[in-house]
């Protein structure tokens, strides 16, 4: 298996811890990165000294820049339009969740309230990232 | 004879001399004395003269009186001649007050002889212009029981003013008032209407319109005072005036029927006679025809009043301006409550979405928490962290609900013709793991269509059906029925289950959010169900209540529009 960067966008630090402990019990080969905000994102993604994520978790609610903001942008942008995104939510509420699919999202996912579905997310994603899908590289 | 003859030729000559020198002397003395006469003759003339002067001056001055008498008659004539105007002027301007007031006047002279009377006196004392001069005593007075001679005399006697009410053959009654002339040669009687002052003269309009004012909500509604049975407007306020032209004071008829271009005097006084004294009935819709020709429909209000003489009808016009102000003001504030609604909805769902993600993490990190410690942790700290996990699942469940709730009425609700039976199978398709766990059956009869939101319909029969599975006995086998029936205007579901029903000493409360009438150990939940259910009722313009069940489970009676959904569609618009 390869190693997967993966880039999680999510303005909260409790749901950034829960989300590292969570791919780190998942086992899989997956380098979390971490930005806490949109714009944070951006910078990121466009800094060249970083390393080019291949996907990406997006949490949908943030303050400032949101997260369908970042999908946007990202989505416009030739140079960075063909990272999948996950959109991260804490709700499913439904205009949330066409807006996101109709500017390209790649996968709309639920936060889920316990550890137990937490974990399960962790190792979907890693599964999908690590041997399911093709990514684009690096 | 020569000689001789000149002797007594000279003879003769001294002698002629003579006797011509005494006739000289007698001419002399009888001119004399002509003269003389003729000088007092001259005398005469010259006294008569002056006599005659005098008397000419005395003639001329005698002339000047005269003319100034004359132009002094002149003035005093034209001053009778203005006098006289003035006085034919009061005369008339007196007739015609007389006549204004409405009050019958009789002027006696001191023998009791007519000498002058009003037209009201006319239709009252049947008298007629030539029974003037004629003594009172020659007719019969329209007074009953009332000594009308007697009372004038005594009137004139002392030269006082007196007042008397009497009655006529008609029970009508009258003020009688006389008052002697200051020289004792005459009395004057005034005979005052009391009916008709009680109903409307100008004495009592101003006060009576006030009190209509004062006992009407909207002072500004044209108001009149109508006869029921003739439909003539006795009086009316000034709105009545201003907008509709009716005199505020008829003199002459003037009937309410003038207003309503379509509606006759009998459509009026067949209805004004429905109303008993002292109640109250409406019209609407009526078609009025105002001051300028417009004709528009406007509402009515129709008292009736009773006075000692018989009934009025007060009508008051309600012109629909009023109506159409009243239903701006109610959009207005179905406006305002959608907008305060929709605020509100927006609050609960941001306040549900900020509040999930802390219990998330409380929820996760108390599990990682006691993941971290294994084995270490005592038994208390296990508990007390499982506490903790519990109670933030169970109120991310009731986040979940109130935001169901606040969704509900977020205008997300799309209303179609709905088959009451496709929402019952769907919310029994959604249900199906329980109801399998639980063998439960659904039994339901033809239901109708109704226009609604499929989605929050299948909702609501979900919410009874898992209520009704799960309040049930552990040993009962649940079973529901739907039945429904339509009037028309309303179609009445009930939803019976055999369950444990419900006390009705809470029937009210279940419908509460987050009411619960059972702990977690009987029952789990988070008491949101029945008040989403009520919540899609109303959406729809429905109720939703609780019933007796024959079996003693519980019996949901929801009733929804028939066949439109209008109220509702308003309110979210």
């Amino acid at each position: 298996m390869k190693r997967i960067e993966l880039l999680v966008v999510d303005d909260s630090p409790a749901d950034r811890a829960s989300i590292k402990i969570a791919f780190a019990q998942s086992g899989y080969p997956i380098n979390v990165q971490f930005a806490a905000s949109g714009m944070l994102a951006l910078d990121h993604l466009r800094s060249s000294g970083k390393a080019r994520p291949q996907v990406m978790l997006v949490d949908v609610k943030m303050p400032g820049l949101s997260g369908l903001d970042l999908l946007r942008t990202l989505k416009n942008d030739p140079a960075l339009q063909q990272i999948p995104v996950f959109m991260f939510s804490g709700s499913d509420d439904k205009r949330d969740v066409s807006t996101a699919y109709s500017n390209f999202a790649n996968a709309y996912i639920r936060k889920p309230d316990d550890v137990e579905g937490l974990n399960d997310v962790a190792g979907v994603v890693g599964r999908l990232c690590t041997t399911v899908l093709s990514l684009p590289e690096h | 004879m020569p000689i001789q003859n000149a002797q007594h030729s000279a003879e003769l000559s001294n002698s002629r001399t003579n006797e011509l020198e005494i006739e000289l002397l007698r001419t002399r003395e009888a001119l004399q004395s002509t003269i003389e006469e003729i000088e007092t003759a001259n005398e005469e003339l010259q006294a008569t003269n002056e006599e005659l002067m005098s008397s000419n001056e005395e003639l001329q001055s005698t002339n000047e009186e005269l003319s100034s008498l004359n132009e002094e008659l002149h003035s005093v004539n034209a001053e009778h001649f203005r006098q006289n105007n003035e006085l034919m002027r009061l005369t008339r301007d007196f007739d015609a007050l007389l006549h204004a007031t409405e009050i019958g006047v009789l002027f006696f002279d001191e023998s009791l002889n007519i000498r002058r009377f009003t037209r009201l006196i006319v239709e009252l004392f049947q008298f007629t212009d030539t029974d003037i001069g004629r003594p009172l005593r020659t007719f019969r007075s329209p007074f009953v029981e009332f000594d009308l001679e007697g009372f004038l005399r005594n009137v004139m006697r002392d030269g006082l003013t007196e007042e008397a009410e009497v009655q006529d053959q008609s029970s009508r009654t009258w003020l009688l008032r006389a008052a002697g002339y200051p020289d004792q040669k005459g009395v004057v009687l005034s005979v005052i209407s009391i009916a008709r002052l009680r109903v409307g003269s100008f004495a009592t309009l101003h006060a009576r319109e006030r009190i209509l004012a004062n006992a009407a909500p909207y002072a500004g509604d044209a108001m009149m005072v109508v006869a029921p049975d003739s439909g003539l407007v006795e009086f009316a306020n000034r709105s009545a005036w201003n907008r509709f032209g009716v005199p505020e004071a008829p003199q002459e008829e003037f009937r309410f029927s003038n207003l309503t271009p379509e509606l006759g005097d009998s459509s009026w006084t067949s209805w004004l006679s429905t109303i008993g004294v002292g109640a109250s009935a409406t019209r609407l819709d009526i078609q009025v025809m105002d001051n300028n020709a417009n004709v528009f429909p406007v509402d009515l209000l129709a008292t009736l009043v009773r006075d000692e003489d018989r009934t009025h009808a007060v009508i008051r016009i309600i012109e629909n301006r009023d109506r159409a102000r009243a239903v701006s003001e109610l959009q207005e504030r179905a406006r305002t409550f959608a907008i305060s609604n929709r605020e509100l909805e927006q609050f609960a769902t941001v306040v549900a979405h900020d509040l999930r993600a802390p219990l998330r993490h409380l929820n996760q990190f108390a599990q990682f928490l006691l993941k971290e410690l294994g084995g270490s942790a005592s038994a208390t700290v296990q508990e007390y962290l499982q506490i903790i996990q519990s109670s933030a699942t169970n109120m991310s469940g009731m986040i979940e609900r109130l935001l169901e709730y606040a969704r509900i009425g977020a205008g997300a609700a799309k209303f179609s013709q709905v088959s009451l039976q496709d929402c019952v199978d769907q919310a029994a398709e959604t249900l199906r793991a329980e109801m399998t766990a639980a063998n439960a059956v659904l039994e339901s009869g033809k239901l109708p269509s109704i226009k609604g939101d499929r989605i929050l319909l299948a909702r609501l029969f979900q919410n009874l059906f898992a209520n009704s599975i799960k309040y049930c006995s552990k040993d009962v086998v649940p079973k529901i029925v739907v039945a429904a029936k339509n009037d028309g205007k309303y179609v009445t579901i009930s939803v019976t289950d055999n369950g444990i029903g419900i006390d009705p000493a809470h029937r009210h409360e279940v419908f509460k959010m987050f009411s619960r009438l059972h702990s977690d150990a009987e029952y789990s939940g988070h008491g949101m169900g029945l008040a989403i259910s009520k919540r899609v009722c109303e959406i729809h313009g429905g109720t939703i209540e609780i019933d007796e069940s024959k079996s003693g489970g519980a019996r949901f009676i929801i009733r929804l529009p028939g066949v439109t959904a209008k109220i509702a569609k308003k309110v979210l618009a």
